[in-house]
């Protein structure tokens, strides 16, 4: 791991983290066929792609619970991988973070209750 | 209903009532509006929301209300227009087609209900549904949904076995002719 400079795969894998780790997120979304990742030192990542460039927007592509504000969620996922960069590599905190939401979970939250507002 | 467009039995009706006059909603608009994703700037990043989660909220949506049997059906009518409209759709999502621009969506649902639903009550409840759920989800504003019931489904059929063993052979029905 090279210091000074994060690589994309050091942010990578802590923005990945962040994003597991929020509420309504089911997966990070690889893609059709896994494409969508961030590689290096051998590995990939897949779900974040992390560009060169100290300032460069980080891109996550996820699946969503089924539910919940998906902008709402985005805004969680911006605070969560801002918190965690700055906590673990703050040199990478400041990046924009694009969120795409690729897909939602199929399973149905159950039955409507009734007399909900 | 004086909208000459017949392929929309219940409740083709826009939903508010200053959208200017759109004769035949749900056939294949012109706009371009199509193809671009619903997209959020912040200040932090962006959020894009692919068309086919807006168009698998609104099937989740639309199965959640007591009495939709089924998404799609009509299969080889007219309603192959509308299922799989959104390209690489899982199964999912037929029956469910939505055009989906910066800020609005348009949402095209066929659908079996189950009898004897009020076919207009489920319509409305889908659409009503389908609105919350895609406005609370994705903040877009949604501009009408068409529902087109295709198919009614009997809860006598094959969905019998609920309350007896489902290894037990069905009996055959009854006689209608002596």
């Amino acid at each position: 791991m090279e210091s000074g400079a994060a690589s994309p795969i050091a942010v990578a894998r802590i923005v990945a983290t962040a994003v597991e780790t929020t509420p309504g997120i089911v997966s990070l979304h690889t893609g059709a066929v896994g494409e969508i990742a961030t590689y290096g030192g051998g590995t990939k990542v897949g779900g974040v792609v992390v560009r060169r460039g100290e300032q460069a927007p980080v891109d996550v592509h996820v699946v969503a619970t089924f539910g919940r504000s998906l902008n709402a969620l985005a805004e969680d996922i911006r605070g969560r991988v801002a918190q965690r960069l700055g906590a673990e590599l703050p040199a990478a905190a400041a990046r924009p973070v694009h969120v795409h939401v690729a897909d939602v979970s199929s399973e149905p939250s159950g039955a409507l209750t009734m007399g909900a507002p | 209903m004086s909208d000459p467009s017949s392929t929309q039995p219940v409740g083709s009706s826009s939903r508010s009532a200053s959208t200017p006059s759109s004769p035949s909603s749900s056939s294949s608009s012109s706009s371009s509006a199509g193809s671009q994703m619903a997209k959020l700037q912040t200040e932090h990043g962006t959020t894009t929301i692919a068309d086919s989660v807006v168009a698998k909220i609104a099937a989740l949506a639309a199965k959640e209300v007591e009495g939709v049997a089924d998404l799609g059906g009509g299969v080889g009518s007219a309603m192959g227009s509308v299922v799989g409209r959104i390209r690489g759709s899982e199964h999912q999502t037929s029956g469910v087609g939505v055009e989906v621009g910066a800020t609005q969506a348009a949402v095209d649902v066929t659908m079996k209900v189950l009898y004897p639903a009020s076919l207009h009550q489920v319509a409305e409840a889908v659409r009503g549904n389908v609105i919350d759920r895609i406005e609370s989800m994705t903040g877009l504003e949604v501009t009408e949904v068409n529902v087109t019931v295709t198919d009614l489904s009997f809860p006598g059929g094959q969905d019998q076995g609920e309350d007896q063993e489902s290894s037990q052979p069905e009996p055959p029905p009854p006689s209608r002719v002596q």
